[in-house]
């Protein structure tokens, strides 16, 4: 086991790594718990929009594949970022951790961009109970995802300064399992809630 | 997906014994562009479709969780399993 950590990556190198490895996924864990609260309230209240309007009539395809496809491109390019990481090439690293930020930060304008449309079409949180529980579920990934980004842009900064170290590259390692997590709980927010919401 | 799972977490060295290379693993492309080209498939069943409602619900649902399937692959990858256990996946 010696030999194998002496031979491992940066980020498992000494057992204070592993272990925050090990308690980031407990946290992935819970945050699996928090969003399937959310999917659950949003099933619930789907609609259930009163006098505002339907899902179906403000849903846009076209804008909600561009995001789908953003933040799928931002999980590729993330995992190109830790095989850089892996290969020890700082500047390749940075780059793609760069293209990634740039893409994420591309997914949350569209995001905001959709939110103030549908309001000013009547589709606020307090006009009915499914569009909050649609700006609560959305919103919330939106808000992860904006902690996120500036999360990669700290340890950007980190990365220039110090390099990759056991440090940043366990705490890059463990943003990239954050954003691959987004990544699929939005392939289920863009499933349930955008499609079904444009069929139903 | 369970049993991929625990075949993952089974094979997972804990990313020890890692053998750097320079080319981008093409596993890793290859479940990006199949990500994407399920996402326009589920998008042109959801618009495009002459299928009733509960068929398109469920086929949708269906390509919702081969997509997150394939990101755990992808995952797989990034936490260096075994090509072995990454080629067992079947994606």
């Amino acid at each position: 086991m010696e030999s194998n950590v002496k031979n491992a990556p940066l980020e498992y190198q000494t057992e204070h790594s592993q272990m925050s490895i090990l308690g980031f996924w407990i946290f992935l864990a819970a945050e699996v718990v928090l969003f399937s609260t959310l999917f659950a309230t949003y099933a619930v209240l789907f609609g259930r929009t009163a006098d505002a309007p339907l899902p179906s009539e403000l849903f846009e395809i076209d804008i909600v594949l561009i995001m789908t496809f953003l933040l799928l491109t931002s999980s590729f390019t993330c995992g190109i970022a830790i095989h850089q990481m892996r290969h020890g090439s700082k500047k390749g690293l940075i780059t793609w951790l760069i293209i990634t930020l740039v893409l994420g930060l591309g997914f949350l304008g569209f995001e905001i961009y959709e939110f103030v449309h549908y309001t000013h079409e009547g589709a606020t949180l307090p006009s009915s109970a499914y569009w909050s529980s649609f700006y609560v579920l959305a919103g919330t990934h939106g808000l992860h995802v904006t902690l996120g980004i500036g999360w990669a842009i700290l340890l950007l900064i980190q990365l220039v300064k110090k390099g990759i170290t056991n440090v940043t590259s366990r705490k890059v390692f463990i943003i990239s399992l954050y954003w691959h997590f987004l990544d699929v709980i939005w392939i289920f927010i863009f499933t349930s809630v955008y499609l079904i919401g444009m069929v139903v | 997906m369970d049993f991929y799972l625990y075949k993952c977490l089974l094979d997972w060295d804990g990313g020890l014994n890692v053998k750097p290379n320079k080319r981008i693993p093409t596993q890793h492309i290859i479940g990006f562009v199949l990500s994407l080209v399920l996402t326009i498939i589920a998008a042109w069943t959801a618009v495009g479709s002459d299928l009733s409602t509960n068929w398109i619900i469920t086929i949708i649902m269906a390509l919702a969780i081969i997509q997150a399937g394939i990101q755990l692959v992808m995952l797989c990858i990034s936490l260096n399993l075994k090509a072995k256990t990454v080629t067992s996946l079947g994606i």
